[in-house]
């Protein structure tokens, strides 16, 4: 009896493994062979792409979009509409958030397992893509089917937007167009110390470094402790201290063009004068001691609760800067333009900001629908009769515009939202804002304080964009993936860097000889052939 | 037997005391810091103001998090992933084991498969040969890419290849004299005898699945299918903001709510710590059973 009841257990399991995998192959069957019918059965308009896109589907406005309306990633107004204007049905293989996305999509790529149309995140990713011969080229598909309005989109900033993805003269990859204000690296001060402290805003980095002695000195809490420091940094300061190193025409994170040649912007002897500032600052106590441990995160915490007067980023620090307040009642942050050395503006170094771009696999039949994609989708959100309460925030919902299977912004759109705004206000014609300028101006109205502070009129990053753009810019002299030296020994060299210019900062090493001696071994580990290499691969016009 | 401590013994006791006393606060610091996180408002989390005591409490992380259907449905996988693979990895662990176990006049192949089993340990495809396998085999974005691959728990079947060992022969020998067929005496005398053992490799097995990630990142095409642990992973890791794209950046920043990482993490911890407890009793008589034969 036991022993019968013990083989009827064992052999359920049984059953349940082999049924548990069979319906699975079957189910994967299934799958693969309706999409092979769809492409070459009925119309021949209606077809299904397996699609790869770094979305996240955890992420809290998905999730109200699904409570609020009943739409998925898979299933939601973009997807509809790509089906009915064009037959076009989206089957998502891939979809996770960034870090994952890229590591599926190298195993995917080692697997041979891609998707039809999908999402590149890294340039080298690409490039292996272009040299495998894995993607379909896409340049004459784009001349010969994007619409204007997309065409002036894209290339809005710089023709040279298609560099990252042109391989043998021929464009692989078709960019997702961020705005590349993104790249501008803010001067953040708070300026309500500055006022009790009786300071003028900074002009020049002299005055930046009165002003972090005077908030270090001075007590600008009004607590009687010295327990305030001047400004933040962190163990990623190359990247979120990037506006300090640009007052003194260095640029840490480019490449920029010098004596006919494109070299590397960290180990130019401009990076020196900045790098003894930091050192002088560190040794006066006026930055975190710990800054070596401390990532960006952490760092802020600091100026959070109120002990920092000053930091370095992005405008959407706005987020972070936003919680000062709760902290600190009497905390009023402005942006000022970049302070630089000789009180001059600033140039300002940007890449093409983009996240990315969409290729298509080898061998997908009509690749020219990804841009019958993007022309209607650029045609909902920037075209004649633009419906951005439908398609880029809607229902409560933040970030419409990026659950689509193709995904592009106007680069302008947040500059112009802010020059509109600052018109409507000036003139009193709030109620005849449209497009992203009334979706920031209702949010203001709203209260919503981060909004206001990155694209409101008055002291805000987007003011000094506003100044700035484009006449201080100045793009990146290569756009390219890494060559393939730096994909070698390119993490080798980075910790050389980072670990030199840290000690630096720590009085550790002397900012002249130390400088020096990191570039010789800089050069002599790879640097100077992959400077060569670079070279080699920069289009020439 | 009441006897007089020595000096010596009562130093060591007060001395024994005070080091496991700072080795548990050390363990448990870290969870009170993290309650005390998911407890605060944000904006003093994310000042850096909070340690060991909440401040200005709310509850508003845990409201947010239970009503966050992403957060219930990699959840819902977990417990389906981890009562699944358990079930799995215990009985492989009991049938394979319990042949192992045996002596080799009675199973004259037995160190090969022993060395078998145990070569896996040692060496195994690497990540993307094992992608390729499962991708093969269908059971991408299925419960099975989570269980399967994991079924023979080679670690476990040595524990309890031992454990078995130790039953005495002559129940065994009993058994067999009585008719018993090797069936019988595998259910109804080693595993009754050998239930602190199972209990240990089922708890084993448990902490496992209900902490493993990796597979779960790789295996799942999309992050719908996310086990707890690799949902979790996403929404904790340490994020770069050089590598990813603006768009994401931006969203970040804004969403970084770190007493809501907290308040997940707590809840994702719960059930775990639930199950402990539970099977606390076997490891103590476990203990004993073992140190009464000795």
């Amino acid at each position: 009896m036991a022993k019968q009841l013990w083989m009827a257990c064992l052999a359920s399991l049984v059953m349940v493994l082999v049924v548990g995998c069979s319906s699975n192959n079957g189910g994967g069957n299934t799958d693969s062979t309706a999409n092979n019918d769809s492409n070459t059965a009925d119309s021949q308009e209606a077809i299904t792409y397996t699609f790869g896109r770094n979305m996240n589907p955890n992420d809290e406005n998905v999730s109200k979009l699904e409570k609020n309306t009943g739409e998925k990633l898979a299933d939601n107004r973009w997807t509809r509409l790509f089906k009915e204007q064009l037959g076009i049905s989206v089957d998502y293989k891939m979809l996770s958030d960034s870090t994952s996305y890229d590591q599926k999509l190298k195993l995917a790529m080692a697997s041979g397992d891609l998707p039809d149309i999908f999402q590149v995140g890294q340039a080298s990713d690409m490039q292996q893509l272009m040299e495998a011969g894995a993607v379909e080229e896409i340049g004459t598909l784009y001349d010969e089917y994007a619409s204007d309005l997309l065409k002036s989109i894209i290339e809005s900033e710089t023709k040279r937007v298609f560099e990252p993805v042109t391989y043998d003269g021929k464009v692989y990859g078709f960019p997702i167009k961020m705005p590349s204000t993104n790249g501008y690296s803010h001067l953040w001060i708070r300026e309500d110390w500055l006022t009790k402290l009786g300071l003028e805003r900074p002009k020049t980095i002299e005055d930046v470094y009165n002003i972090a002695t005077a908030f270090v000195k001075n007590d600008p809490d009004g607590n009687g402790k010295a327990d305030t420091l001047g400004l933040e940094i962190d163990n990623d300061f190359r990247y979120n201290m990037q506006g300090l190193f640009w007052a003194y025409d260095a640029f840490p994170l480019n490449w920029i063009e010098k004596d006919g040649k494109v070299q590397r912007g960290i180990v130019q002897p401009e990076m020196k004068e900045p790098l003894a500032l930091l050192q002088k600052m560190f040794k006066e106590g006026l930055l975190d001691k710990e800054f070596g441990s401390k990532d960006n995160g952490k760092a802020m915490e600091s100026v959070v609760a109120g002990k920092t007067g000053m930091f370095y980023g992005p405008h959407w620090m706005a987020f972070t800067a936003e919680k000062t307040l709760a902290n600190d009642k009497n905390a009023k942050w402005i942006t000022v333009p970049l302070p630089t050395k000789t009180g001059e503006p600033a140039k300002i170094p940007l890449k093409i900001s983009a996240d990315g771009w969409m290729v298509v696999k080898k061998g997908t039949k009509h690749p020219e629908n990804l841009i019958k994609m993007m022309n209607l989708y650029v045609e909902q959100l920037f075209g004649a009769n633009p419906d951005y309460n439908k398609w880029f925030t809607a229902d409560d919902v933040q970030g419409i515009w990026w659950m689509s299977p193709v995904y592009s912004l106007d680069p302008m759109i947040d500059l112009k939202a802010h020059q509109d705004i600052k018109k409507a206000v000036a003139d009193g014609t709030e109620s005849s804002l449209t497009g992203s300028g009334k979706g920031f101006y209702d949010a203001i109205q709203q209260g919503n304080w981060s909004i206001n502070m990155m694209f409101g009129p008055g002291d805000t990053p987007f003011n000094f964009v506003d100044a700035s753009y484009p006449g201080q810019v100045m793009w990146d002299a290569y756009l390219g993936a890494p060559s393939p030296t730096e994909v070698a020994r390119g993490s080798s060299m980075d910790e050389l860097l980072v670990t030199t210019l840290t000690s630096i900062i720590q009085g550790k090493t002397k900012a002249e000889s130390g400088f020096d001696d990191m570039v010789a071994k800089w050069n002599s580990l790879g640097g100077e052939q992959v400077t060569e290499e670079i070279n080699a691969m920069v289009p020439k016009n | 037997m009441p006897t007089r401590q020595t000096r010596g013994q009562k130093l060591f006791g007060v001395f024994n005391y005070a080091f496991l006393g700072l080795v548990a606060i050390i363990c448990i610091i870290p969870f009170v810091h993290i309650i005390a996180l998911s407890l605060s408002d944000n904006s003093a989390v994310a000042g850096g103001l909070v340690h060991l005591w909440p401040v200005r409490f709310t509850l508003e992380p845990y409201n947010y998090v239970l009503e966050r259907q992403a957060f219930w449905r990699a959840f819902g996988i977990t417990i389906q992933r981890a009562t699944i693979g358990t079930l799995i990895n215990v009985l492989l662990v009991i049938l394979i084991a319990f042949p192992l176990s045996k002596k080799v006049e009675s199973f004259k192949m037995r160190s090969v498969y022993v060395w078998i089993f145990f070569f896996t340990m040692l060496f195994n495809g690497g990540l993307i040969p094992n992608y390729i396998l499962i991708k093969e085999l269908g059971l991408m974005d299925t419960i099975w890419a989570l269980v399967l691959p994991g079924a023979v728990t080679v670690f476990n079947i040595i524990l309890m290849l031992n454990f078995f060992r130790e039953v005495p022969e002559e129940l065994d020998d009993a058994a067999n004299i009585d008719g018993a067929t090797h069936w019988r005496t595998l259910w109804q005398i080693y595993v009754p005898v050998s239930m602190p053992a199972i209990a240990t490799i089922t708890l084993f097995c448990l902490v496992g699945h209900w902490n493993s990630w990796f597979d779960g990142l790789i295996y799942m095409r999309s992050a719908e299918n996310y086990p707890l642990q690799s949902y979790l992973q996403t929404i904790v890791v340490e994020f770069n903001f050089q590598t990813m794209t603006a768009t994401e950046a931006e969203r970040l920043a804004k969403l970084n709510d770190r007493s809501v990482k907290g308040a997940q993490m707590i809840v994702a911890a719960i059930p775990i710590l639930l199950v402990y407890p539970f099977l606390q009793k076997y490891f103590v008589s476990g203990i004993r059973l073992g140190s009464v034969k000795g």
